[in-house]
């Protein structure tokens, strides 16, 4: 690993290999540090939050996603980016959407993003 | 007693019951008041009405009748107005049919002379049948004489890393041992079709599981349902879409075959035709599901919960398990295991597993889950508009 945070650092939790989001076991604020790990528990990653993440279990992005991409969790497709998510940034309704339910509607990013603010 | 054991109600007619009610069932919401009336007059009575209006609308009748006839109740006391389609006789005639020794009578008040005196025949009639039942005492039987409802509902990311895989080990288990496994919810398969296919017992099963949940699609576009079918609290709970619910839904499923898709329209309710795994076509919502699996027989119901749904049922004890750390600090009262202890790392998803087939094991015995001990006897029913079914299937 090339940065290996704190043992204490809060932490995010990687389901399957293929995944391009982690969950994060706790609320963190933009700049925290993150261990990221595997279902077993190894350390896989190490990621810096570029948003606040206010609700515990919610995804951050574990890699750059432009808008439209395939986003992954347990290794299956969970939706669409609407909108670029960077690295380390909370991943919701504000930026990801079902591929199966109306794809093809807008988002309403705003009210997710203000509830939460 | 072998943790592959259970005591439970022999019924001559077929079927183990693990309760055994006196059943006060309103065939119409214009007789729920009586019922109600009657079946508060005799202690440990169920009460149960349909709200659906008085028409005789095929899921209705064939749900209600699936309700009476569940191997829980012991004896069923109809209570009708006299103006409905829905008849105490059409669905006495149902019932007998199912379970043909079940004590059963029916009120009707107009024909009894209005509210006091239906009310006072209806309480003494039930008043009888709980005194029969009462010395009926319970038998061991195998588990493979369970069928098993599984629901989830307030859910949360919790359920899909901790709840719900500690569900599936213990429906593995059930299914091994003989039993019935009923799951349902079809909207929150979406996304999920080819994984299921994976383990449906037949390519004919594969096709029409998948056939479901695009069905389920197309009614919800129909009818101009939010494109976000997820409540609030699975948001909160860090559930951002319908496959993400999903993913972590099936998980409660376990991992043994899917023997057939139950089917209920207006054309059939279809009950398992031999033990294993079943996936019912059925609705989302938490109280209508489980009477949908009651109707085809569940005695005993799991329900997880992330965010801490409180419900019970009235036919069927409802075992409650959550995954989430502060949902259970906060609402023990309500949560009969603690699947948390997998996010905090202090139990394993197997050894929650064995809990949870050991809890159900002596549920069935008669230990009251919860939601049970606390009275909680939620019922509602589910049907779908004829309207939309034609627009979906045009060609049935």
């Amino acid at each position: 690993m090339p940065n290996q945070p704190h043992p204490s650092a809060p932490l995010a939790i990687r389901m399957h290999p293929a995944d391009n989001v982690a969950v994060v076991m706790s609320a963190l604020a933009a700049g925290d540090s993150l261990r990221v790990v595997t279902e077993q528990g190894d350390a896989c990653d190490r990621v810096d939050l570029a948003t606040d993440l206010p609700l515990p279990y919610h995804k951050v992005a574990l890699v750059d996603l432009p808008a439209g991409a395939e986003v992954l969790k347990y290794g299956e497709v969970i939706g669409r980016t609407t909108a670029p998510i960077a690295r380390g940034a909370w991943v919701h309704l504000h930026n990801l959407a079902s591929a199966v339910y109306w794809a093809d509607e807008p988002n309403d990013a705003d009210e997710a993003g203000e509830r939460h603010a | 007693m072998s943790e592959h054991t259970f005591f439970g109600y022999a019924r001559p007619d077929g079927g183990v019951g693990v309760r055994n009610h006196p059943l006060v069932m309103a065939t119409c919401d214009c007789a729920y008041e009586e019922a109600k009336r009657i079946a508060a007059a005799i202690p440990g009575a169920v009460c149960v009405g349909q709200f659906h209006g008085c028409g005789a609308d095929p899921m209705i009748v064939r749900q209600l009748v699936g309700v009476a006839a569940n191997p829980n109740v012991g004896a069923v006391l109809l209570v009708g107005l006299g103006c409905e389609s829905i008849t105490a006789e059409l669905l006495g005639e149902g019932i007998r049919q199912r379970r043909p020794r079940l004590p059963l009578a029916d009120v009707v008040i107009q024909r009894d002379g209005g509210s006091l005196r239906a009310i006072e025949r209806g309480s003494r009639i039930l008043r009888d049948m709980a005194a029969e039942l009462a010395p009926q005492a319970r038998q061991p039987f195998e588990i493979a004489n369970l069928t098993v409802a599984l629901q989830c509902g307030g859910s949360d990311v919790t359920s899909a890393m901790a709840a719900n895989p500690a569900l599936g080990m213990a429906v593995d288990r059930l299914v091994d041992a003989g039993a019935t496994v009923i799951f349902s919810e079809t909207v929150e398969l979406s996304g999920t079709a080819h994984l299921l296919a994976r383990r449906a017992a037949t390519p004919a099963v594969a096709a029409r599981i998948a056939a479901i949940i695009d069905d389920e699609v197309r009614r919800r576009r129909i009818t101009g349902q939010p494109g976000r079918p997820l409540p609030q609290g699975n948001h909160d709970g860090g559930l951002t879409t319908i496959e993400e619910k999903a993913l972590g839904n099936i998980m409660k499923s376990g991992s043994r075959p899917i023997q057939d898709v139950l089917e209920h329209s207006a054309q059939r309710l279809q009950r398992p035709a031999g033990p294993g795994l079943y996936l019912m076509d059925g609705t989302a919502w938490d109280v209508p599901s489980i009477t949908q699996m009651v109707a085809v027989g569940a005695q005993v119901a799991v329900f997880t919960t992330g965010r801490g749904s409180t419900t019970g049922h009235a036919i069927v004890p409802v075992i409650k398990v959550t995954g989430n750390p502060s949902t259970y600090a906060h609402m023990a009262d309500n949560m009969d295991v603690n699947a948390a202890l997998i996010i905090s790392g202090e139990a394993s998803i197997a050894a929650v597993g064995d809990e949870i087939y050991k809890l159900v094991v002596r549920v069935a015995s008669g230990q009251m889950p919860l939601a049970e001990a606390l009275g909680f006897h939620d019922f509602q029913m589910f049907t779908r508009h004829p309207a939309v079914e034609r627009l979906i299937r045009p060609c049935d």
